[in-house]
């Protein structure tokens, strides 16, 4: 039987990145919190179970898995990098409530296959984000339900 | 110039300051996207005695009333554009430039539109990559 932490290994180590436990350690954390966590919340929640672990390492980490195309930088509020696993099969945009922080993946997506673009006027094109930035369903019922309606 | 500016902020009933004006007709002929450094630096050459909080609180209410667009494509700080009808972005991660690209997008032309329950109302498409001035 192949456990989740193997399973993990395996995939970094298929990225060209070598799998230390720190890394693999990280990119768990990601994979079971799916809720775009920063930097600073990863950092927190990991030196709970690692307290040798530094922030240096977390950023450095990130941003090889970023480099890597293991994970993805949401760049959405403006202040803070969030990170989330890169999921290939299931390419999605995200939301951003203006009003309460959170950030919603979607579950539309929009017919004009942006991400499948390699060219535009001529620049070559690495990588693709869209955002989508307003008020959430739960603030608008709190707030302004006749928007809903 | 100056008087149009003024009437643009009356009527989305900002109060037009000097200091407001300078910053809108500064950003309406550069539109390279500046981040609040840049604008800082460059506006600090006419006007001295403007401070860079000046700088950030105007910008803000600017955002606040949707007459610029903060464009949080780098991660690390704001880009203003003052072209605020919807279009996207591509950033050169090799020259650092940001460029407007336009590729219709049928959300972006769709404002105040619901998905899965949430009210949109901004749409930013970010590409990044190689610009075609680095390329050549």
């Amino acid at each position: 039987m192949i456990t989740n932490m193997e399973n993990i290994k395996n995939l970094i180590d298929n990225k060209g990145v070598k799998p230390t436990y720190h890394r693999i350690k990280i990119l768990e954390y990601l994979q079971d919190n799916m809720n775009h966590p920063t930097v600073d919340k990863i950092y927190e929640d990991i030196v709970k179970s690692i307290p040798t672990i530094s922030k240096t390492t977390v950023y450095n980490t990130l941003k090889i898995f970023t480099e890597k195309e293991i994970i993805l930088e949401l760049t959405i509020t403006g202040n803070e990098t969030h990170f989330e696993m890169n999921d290939d099969g299931n390419p999605h945009h995200h939301f951003y409530c203006t009003d309460c922080k959170t950030i919603y993946d979607l579950e539309s997506e929009c017919d004009y296959n942006c991400n499948t673009k390699t060219d535009i006027e001529g620049n070559k094109v690495q990588s693709y984000q869209c955002y989508y930035r307003g008020i959430c369903k739960e603030c608008l019922s709190k707030n302004n339900p006749e928007i809903i309606n | 110039m100056r008087k149009n500016t003024k009437n643009l902020l009356l009527q989305n009933g900002i109060k037009p300051t000097f200091q407001r004006i300078v910053i809108y007709e500064f950003l309406d002929q550069n539109r390279i996207h500046p981040n609040v450094d840049k604008i800082y630096a460059m506006i600090h050459e006419e006007i001295p005695t403007i401070s860079k909080t000046t700088i950030y609180n105007t910008l803000n209410l600017f955002l606040e009333k949707n007459i610029v667009l903060g464009l949080t494509l780098s991660g690390t700080e704001m880009n203003y554009d003052i072209n605020i009808t919807p279009h996207h972005h591509f950033y050169c991660t090799n020259c650092g430039v940001v460029h407007d690209v336009f590729i219709s997008c049928p959300l972006g032309n769709d404002k105040l539109k619901i998905t899965d329950g949430h009210l949109i109302q901004e749409v930013h498409g970010y590409f990044k990559g190689i610009c075609k001035n680095c390329i050549n």
